[in-house]
């Protein structure tokens, strides 16, 4: 099973139309709710008259801070900063100031504009990386929301600094300082996110797209005042997620409203509404790099600043979590950090795919292209020359380089024919990324062998499309003999399903794939004991090995034994794994890199110099995965990301007005790519040296294909038509004035 | 507000009584336009009424002195089929090919798109470069107007309460060829940054003798480049013409700046993109 | 609101083969009509804009937008959601989406089956290229567009 590609499991209901996803399923009596949003991102609330919308026919409710316990309840995965209604101001476009819940989704809409919120726009709002960087700017958090907080005072949220040896400019032979931009973009999951809860006697049910089902039921815990035994999180497989379904957002709201008026309650965010919810952290990075003539690296002194939103989220991790592996999978002696996150009065960002690291390796790989151009160097062997060799520790005290990375490097450049030649016009790309996966980890799996030897696997992971299940059931195949089409895999309750800490950085694989192995250990070592007893055996006599029980030189497979083991009165095994990542308190990120991803990418880029309109008449993406458990799922990730990433690299961009408004809310002037926007050829390939720390010697895929994607499509710009874009997104106009102002 | 009353009427003059006695009445063809509209609240009908019971407006592509007739429910899927179409007017398939996806196209009207008057529509630049003329009917009767005096601002019309468009007629021409030119971010599924429709035809000798281009996106409304035109007749076709037609057509224009792009770059592209669909439709022009 | 002035509109039509008469809001959308009171949840609302396809029906055999089309527009039409793409088992389209991996999150899924569906009936042998054009309209944020390709060419019987 193991490099076996079989069909997904939950494939069927996918392509029947039947797979339940929130918003399909239907709760007797549900009331429909609206949020109440200003038109302003910046506003001070002077008053809520929910009068009006009260009398409206079909409302049911209408929940402000008044109705919400005092002081509001805030939430956070990190911290406590978010309230479930906005308190005194608004502090984004869409910060939702009250709800109505009504009997139909029209109802709730009409009644939504019907809530007279007297309010006060405030100018002078925060909403990029200069104006949250001017110390004259209107802070976007009270100090009272930050005790002890030395940056209280600005909009700064913290500065994480990292560093080794000296920066010495004189050692080098060349320095390449400039700045590259990464633009505010959205998550954008086809599933816009949709939240129900119903009361459950003295507890509360809850549905979510949500990613982390067991944060959401310690958040609801909480805020709800709950033991989490009253709090049952149903997690259907969200429809896509990419980050922006990890943390809580209005499942609060929604319980709270489910609470008051003892009726299930549903709200089901609109696109657009899922732009003012989730988004990408934007960010303005300064490289300075020095080289020597050869393409040695130096030092590298690189300034980050990421534009976070108005609360915190999960963005403070992105910044601190990405700006560590800054300098990339280079081996540069002289490192100089700084990553800063600042609050602004935009949507809160959190999470997305690659999680901080694509804004950084645009900026990282395309200094690193440029120094190689003014040396004169390869831009292949510019990279391979500073590349850390397997077991090297390229960052001090951190994991050391864990992969043969050097062969993903020659296989994407031998893929994209790096040395052919080219025709005008055409220009070659080629950039590396790397990511560190999970630094701690916690998850529990348990595994049922039945008696017929088909097999239940219960697991907290979310399988939103990367096909977790699969690789699960692909695992217990191989442990147990288990025909893969004879096992369900159980997720997506809490009240079901073990606890797992999360769906994030790459981890189900590994974190939950070695839970559910050890699940497959104690199971094939309770068989082993049983076996012996049932035989008359010692236990030292029998060995189980995948599916195969052995004993005195005969070998049967467990399927043909399962009856005789379990005995007269049948039943099954039960089998309990887990996975404990405890990390390191004394690190920076709190633990060590469980894995890395690295993942190269290259391609070649047809470039009109009148227009400035872009063609890719070829992509090539390699990733060092350590084994591939399924190769079509591996590929399905890796394009998936690459073409993600050609998204925020080509077109993708929220564009805010003067007051913070989002103009761009919808997929109108939002652009994601379609089918026709795909290069021409994609080609993917992976590194499989079993190198890695989960079953197999697998590491997590599905971030590595965007991180540097922006990279190499930019060289492969300016090998083109010789001109420099350095802030994405890379759009014809902005190649065409490029290519204007050198002339 | 939500609708109160669907119509379907079976004649053009039902369909102009109820648009003139039913108040906050809209005209629902296609619908591609009027239903975002209404799900975005821009539009808030009481009364849609449905043209598509109507027999004389169904889809129908028809040889009229030469040229063609299109009916006003004629879907942009049908315009691609036709064979005819295909043949003829090459730049009026390329515009109707790139109007947003399969299921917008196989919903959306010719005479839709242009009663949408929006400036970023794909098909009014090559249905103005081909001098297309539109068939009105109302309550004065009906009508005969040039697309060039349709358009009045930005999605304004010169329609009249209760007339809509019943055909689109395009004059027949011998050596002629059309191109249509898009520029966008994207390569489907895109509004037009500038989009360029053009014709040229030829006399015996190779001349042009007569000459259209169509700019979309620049303006208010879709605009006929006359400057630009106005080079091309008479002259012997050249690249250097087509540019300088090209240059002229700039001067026709004074695009904005958008969320898409600054009204700049927009100028400069017209001229680009003047010149290259000129030159293609030249190349079709031409005997081969 | 002024919901009780509203006019309600009969319509007969036939779903995914089976005759189908209720009485709807002059202003309701098929989309909504379809999965609130057909409770077919198999179209997905997305943008309800027409730019993403996740609500792609087919009416008449024809794909369209059922969020930008009104339910009294299509009195008397075949329509058919991904739910009619086969009675029973998995058509070889559907068999396809599963042999590639191009169904990731699946949320988009029903929209692409059934324009892919109304491709083919149209072009059975159609290019890489076509079957890209022809599905332009159907956003994957997954972004398995070369598995969804892969899928509809080799469900055409052409080499993928």
């Amino acid at each position: 099973m193991i490099g076996a590609s079989p069909r997904r499991i939950g494939g069927i209901t996918r392509v029947k139309g039947t797979q339940k996803y929130v918003s399909d399923i239907r709760l007797e009596n549900v009331l429909h709710v609206k949020l109440v949003t200003l038109d302003v991102a910046r506003a001070r609330i002077d008053g809520i008259d929910s009068s009006k919308a009260l009398q409206a026919p079909q409302v049911i409710d209408v929940i402000t801070p008044d109705e919400l316990p005092h002081p509001i309840p805030r939430f956070g995965p990190l911290f406590r900063d978010r309230p479930v209604l906005a308190v005194g101001e608004t502090r984004y476009h869409g910060e939702p100031v009250a709800a109505v819940a009504a009997e139909t989704p029209e109802a709730a809409a009409h009644g939504a504009k019907l809530v007279k919120v007297d309010h006060e726009p405030l100018g002078g709002g925060v909403f990029s990386i200069s104006d949250a960087l001017d110390p004259e700017s209107p802070l976007v958090q009270g100090p009272d929301l930050r005790p002890n907080d030395p940056f209280a005072n600005s909009n700064i949220f913290r500065e994480h600094r990292y560093g080794w040896g000296e920066i010495d400019e004189a050692a080098a032979d060349l320095i390449v300082d400039h700045d590259y931009g990464f633009p505010m973009i959205t998550q954008f999951a086809i599933e816009p996110h949709a939240f129900m809860a119903a009361p459950d006697g003295d507890g509360i049910e809850v549905w979510s797209s949500v990613q982390h089902p067991f944060l959401l039921q310690k958040t609801l815990g909480r805020v709800l005042d709950l033991p989490l035994s009253r709090v049952r999180v149903h997690a259907p497989d969200p429809g896509g997620g990419f980050g922006g379904k990890q943390n809580p957002k209005y499942e609060p709201l929604v319980a709270f409203i489910a609470m008051r008026t003892g009726r299930p309650a549903r709200l089901v965010l609109s696109l657009g509404e899922t732009f003012q919810t989730v988004r990408r952290t934007s960010a303005e990075i300064r490289v300075r790099s020095g080289f020597k003539t050869d393409g040695t690296l130096v030092f590298q002194d690189i300034d980050a600043n990421f534009l976070m939103g108005a609360y915190a989220d999960i963005a403070d991790r992105v910044v601190g979590k990405s700006g560590y592996l800054a300098a990339g999978p280079y081996r540069v002696p002289n490192v100089q950090i700084l990553a800063r996150g600042l609050l602004s009065h935009t949507t809160p960002s959190t999470a997305m795919r690659g999680f901080g690291i694509p804004q950084l390796t645009w900026a990282r790989e395309s200094n690193l292209d440029e120094a190689a151009r003014q040396l004169d160097v390869d831009r292949v062997q510019i990279r391979l020359m500073n590349l850390p060799e397997k077991g090297e520790q390229f960052i001090p005290d951190e994991t050391p380089a864990d992969g043969e990375w050097r062969q993903a490097l020659e296989r994407a450049a031998e893929l994209i024919e790096w040395e052919a030649p080219k025709p005008e016009g055409r220009g070659r790309g080629f950039a590396v990324g790397l990511k560190s996966g999970p630094t701690t980890g916690l998850s529990y799996s348990t595994v049922r062998l039945l008696a017929d030897c088909s097999a239940l696997i219960y697991a907290g992971t979310s399988d939103m499309g990367q096909g977790a299940r699969t690789i699960f059931a692909q695992l217990v195949s191989e442990e147990l003999g288990v025909d893969f089409d004879q096992i369900s895999v159980v997720m997506g309750d809490t009240s079901r399903v073990p606890y797992d800490q999360q769906t994030s950085a790459s981890r189900s694989s590994v974190l939950m794939g070695n839970a559910i192995y050890s699940a497959c250990e104690d199971i094939r070592s309770q068989i082993r004991r049983r076996f012996a007893e049932r035989r008359g055996l010692d236990e030292s006599e029998v060995a189980v090995t995948q599916g195969t029980i052995r004993w005195n030189g005969q070998e049967s497979p467990i399927r043909d034994e399962i009856a005789n083991v379990l005995g007269p009165l049948g039943g099954e095994i039960i089998g309990n794994g887990e996975m404990r990542v405890e990390g390191d308190p004394d690190h920076p990120l709190g633990g060590r890199a469980v894995f890395y991803e690295l993942h190269v990418a290259a391609c070649d880029v047809e470039v009109d110099a009148e227009t400035g309109a872009i063609e890719i008449p070829r992509y090539v993406t390699v990733g060092d995965v350590g084994r591939s458990m399924n190769p079509r799922q591996v590929a399905g990730q890796d394009e998936g990301a690459a073409i993600m990433g050609l998204g925020h690299t080509l077109m993708e961009r929220m564009i805010l007005d003067e007051s913070g408004r989002i103009l761009n809310m919808g997929a109108v002037d939002y652009r994601i790519l379609t089918s026709m926007d795909v290069p021409t050829e994609m080609i993917s390939d992976s590194i499989e040296n079993a190198d890695g720390p989960g079953p197999f010697g697998i590491k997590g895929v599905s971030e590595g294909g965007l991180l540097a994607t922006s990279a190499a499509v930019g060289s492969a710009v300016t090998d083109a038509v010789g001109v420099n874009v350095r802030d994405l997104p890379i759009t014809p106009e902005s190649i065409w004035r490029a290519i204007k102002e050198q002339q | 507000m939500t609708v109160q009353i669907y119509e379907r009427p079976e004649s053009v003059e039902e369909a102009t009584r109820l648009l003139l006695e039913l108040e906050g009445s809209y005209l629902l063809s296609g619908g591609t336009d009027l239903a975002v509209a209404m799900r975005h609240g821009k539009a808030q009908p009481s009364v849609v009424v449905d043209l598509k019971g109507i027999p004389e407006l169904a889809s129908s592509i028809t040889r009229l002195n030469g040229g063609f007739r299109i009916a006003a429910n004629t879907v942009m899927t049908d315009l691609e089929r036709d064979e005819d179409v295909r043949q003829e007017l090459p730049g009026l398939v390329e515009a109707a090919e790139v109007v947003g996806s399969v299921q917008i196209r196989n919903r959306a009207t010719l005479a839709g798109n242009l009663c949408n008057a929006s400036p970023a529509a794909d098909t009014p630049p090559v249905l103005m470069a081909l001098g297309a003329s539109l068939e009105l009917q109302g309550r004065g009767g009906q009508r005969s107007l040039s697309i060039d005096d349709f358009f009045l601002g930005y999605r304004q019309t010169s329609l009249e309460p209760g007339e809509l468009i019943t055909a689109i007629t395009i004059p027949g021409r011998e050596s002629a060829g059309s191109a249509f030119l898009k520029l966008g971010v994207r390569r489907a599924m895109e509004i037009s940054i500038v989009c360029v429709g053009v014709m040229v035809e030829l006399d015996e000798t190779g001349r042009i003798s007569s000459a259209g281009i169509g700019l979309g996106s620049v303006a208010p409304t879709t605009v006929r480049a006359k400057n630009g035109e106005s080079v091309l007749i008479g002259s012997e076709p050249s690249t250097e013409l087509f540019a300088e037609a090209g240059r002229l057509a700039a001067s026709d224009c004074r695009p904005i700046d958008d969320l898409r792009a600054s009204g700049e770059y927009r100028h400069a592209m017209v001229p680009v993109l003047v010149r290259r669909a000129l030159a293609t439709a030249w190349e079709r022009a031409r005997p081969s | 609101m002024g919901e009780g002035e509203a006019v309600m509109i009969p319509v007969a039509m036939s779903v995914n083969g089976r005759p189908v008469e209720l009485e709807v809001a002059p202003g309701s959308f098929l989309l909504e009509v379809i999965r609130d009171a057909l409770e077919l949840t198999g179209p997905k609302e997305c943008c309800l804009e027409g730019e993403c396809g996740a609500c792609t029906v087919m009416v008449d055999g024809v794909s369209i937008n059922s969020c930008l089309v009104l339910a009294a527009e299509v009195h008397g039409s075949d329509i058919t959601t991904v739910e009619g793409l086969a009675t029973d088992g998995l058509s070889a389209l559907q068999g396809a989406f599963l042999d590639h991996a191009a169904a990731q999150c699946g949320y988009c899924i029903p929209g692409q089956l059934v324009a892919a569906r109304a491709f083919l009936d149209v072009n059975s042998n159609p290019t890489r290229a076509e079957v890209r054009e022809a599905l332009a309209g159907n956003l994957c944020r997954c972004a398995g567009y070369e598995q969804i390709t892969d899928a509809v060419l080799d469900a055409a019987g052409a080499p993928s």
